[in-house]
């Protein structure tokens, strides 16, 4: 009977592999009739994946893969247009929107709520304004980050002086975390040239 | 144009650092010009130097436009040989530095800057197939394998050759494989011949030379030193690893490469 514990090394596959990297080898012949297209290999983008909202809950939308998004990071921006649309698009947020200090929207773009973010936008630097009272020890606030049930509101606040820009994000997807430095490092950059 | 060979596989301990770094060293002893690119962001090649992790200004510096390029690159008493250090990065800002390497095409800008000075850059990468991983196979002209002489090791292979082949076909059609090379080889234990025996029998592309396992490699590390450079008797390893270039030479000369010694001997004289 075969001792299902015996050493067992399946190298087909690498071998194959090893065959389409290296040439001069031989085909070996007990894959002659293998094609590159029968790997094992499951590629992520071939799947149907389900909609964002009707996966159960957070720890599925984890799962979000980093490599597929766009990743090069501009020149530094001239305008919050651009600081948006870059923005937009890294973090896959629905819309992105620019608050100043005294609560005015200054530019939005994306997919708005109906009743606008005029009301968000307020209420975000109110939230500042809150959070800091916290503890004075603290500093300045550099992050919201607000979990809602159905959606979640992320913003960068930008320190101007004593001003500030919060720049805003709404459903952004959960990589974002991981990109906060990255959004962090590029409007600070940015913001001494922006319009 | 130089050879550009990424040191890659999926696996921790597999050996990259070690092979990168004396593997560099026996290409330079040659006479040819050679740089040490430490892709790692945690800096393998400092450590294996015994240099802590703020020691040297590199890469890090570079890509926070706090140095250029030339300032950074580090001429070693072995004459031909450069090192391209990490740099002082803040292991906070990992993930950061994975996404400039990867991102920006940063690693062609360099390798672009630097190549015509030499004939072999060496590019350690870290483990596992991540961004830093694929740029560097992305920019490379060749790429060597350790494969450590272990069930694991063996049984994971194929992810890295995938990722290889991946990169080849999609992003960089000039990249070509050199080999597999067995590291940390005990023929005398029944697990790892039994390894090297299916690795030799069932995997083309296999290099004749391989790498024992040997105290001398840690001694090595522990005074940060390439196994060449220690005291006393010249080792077997160290041997082994001139052999390791002489096939790497080899090999990219039959591939169609231009390896110094074929075309650039010096004429000399005996008496």
């Amino acid at each position: 009977m075969t001792d299902p514990n015996a050493p067992s090394y399946d190298l087909d596959q690498a071998q194959l592999l090893l065959h389409s990297l290296i040439s001069g080898i031989p085909k070996p012949s007990a894959m002659a009739c293998q094609e590159q297209g029968e790997l094992l290999f499951t590629r992520l983008q071939r799947l149907t994946a389900p909609s964002i909202t009707s996966l159960a809950g957070p720890s599925a939308r984890t799962h979000q893969n980093i490599d597929q998004i766009p990743m090069e990071v501009p020149e530094l921006f001239t305008s919050w247009e651009d600081c948006m649309a870059w923005s937009m698009e890294i973090t896959g947020s629905a819309s992105t929107f620019v608050v100043d200090s005294q609560g005015f929207i200054i530019a939005s773009q994306g997919d708005l709520p109906e009743r606008g973010i005029e009301c968000i936008g307020a209420e975000l630097v109110c939230s500042v304004e809150t959070l800091e009272r916290i503890d004075a020890d603290y500093g300045k606030l550099a992050w919201i980050d607000l979990d809602f049930e159905n959606r979640r509101i992320a913003g960068f606040v930008a320190p101007t002086g004593e001003e500030y820009f919060i720049v805003g994000l709404l459903s952004p997807k959960p990589h974002y975390h991981q990109l906060r430095t990255l959004l962090e490092r590029q409007i600070m950059a940015s913001l001494p040239g922006m319009d | 144009m130089a050879h550009i060979i990424s040191i890659v596989s999926s696996n921790g301990g597999a050996g990259k650092t070690t092979v990168a770094l004396n593997l560099a060293v026996a290409l330079t002893e040659g006479q040819e010009p050679a740089l040490l690119i430490d892709l790692d962001p945690l800096g393998a090649i400092g450590f294996s130097l015994a240099r802590g992790a703020t020691k040297w200004p590199g890469l890090a510096e570079y890509l926070m436009d706090l140095a250029a390029i030339d300032d950074v690159l580090m001429p070693t008493k072995l004459g031909h040989l450069t090192l391209l250090p990490r740099g002082r990065l803040d292991p906070l800002d990992v993930g950061l530095y994975e996404q400039f390497i990867h991102g920006d095409g940063i690693l062609q800008q360099i390798l672009g800057a630097v190549e015509d000075r030499y004939r072999y850059i060496v590019i350690d990468t870290p483990s596992g197939l991540g961004q830093i991983t694929r740029a560097a196979l992305a920019a490379s002209t060749h790429t060597l394998l350790p494969l450590q002489a272990e069930p694991l090791a063996l049984r994971t292979i194929s992810q890295t050759l995938r990722v290889i082949q991946h990169v080849r076909d999609q992003e960089n059609p000039g990249l070509q494989l050199l080999g597999i090379l067995a590291n940390m080889v005990q023929l005398k234990q029944d697990v790892s011949f039994t390894i090297m025996n299916t690795v030799w029998s069932t995997l083309s592309g296999v290099l004749e030379t391989y790498m024992p396992r040997s105290d001398i490699f840690a001694q090595a590390s522990e005074k940060g030193l390439p196994v060449a450079f220690l005291s006393g008797k010249y080792s077997a390893e160290a041997i082994r690893f001139e052999s390791l270039a002489t096939e790497i030479k080899s090999i990219i000369h039959n591939l169609g490469g231009v390896a110094g010694e074929f075309n650039d001997r010096p004429q000399r004289a005996l008496v």
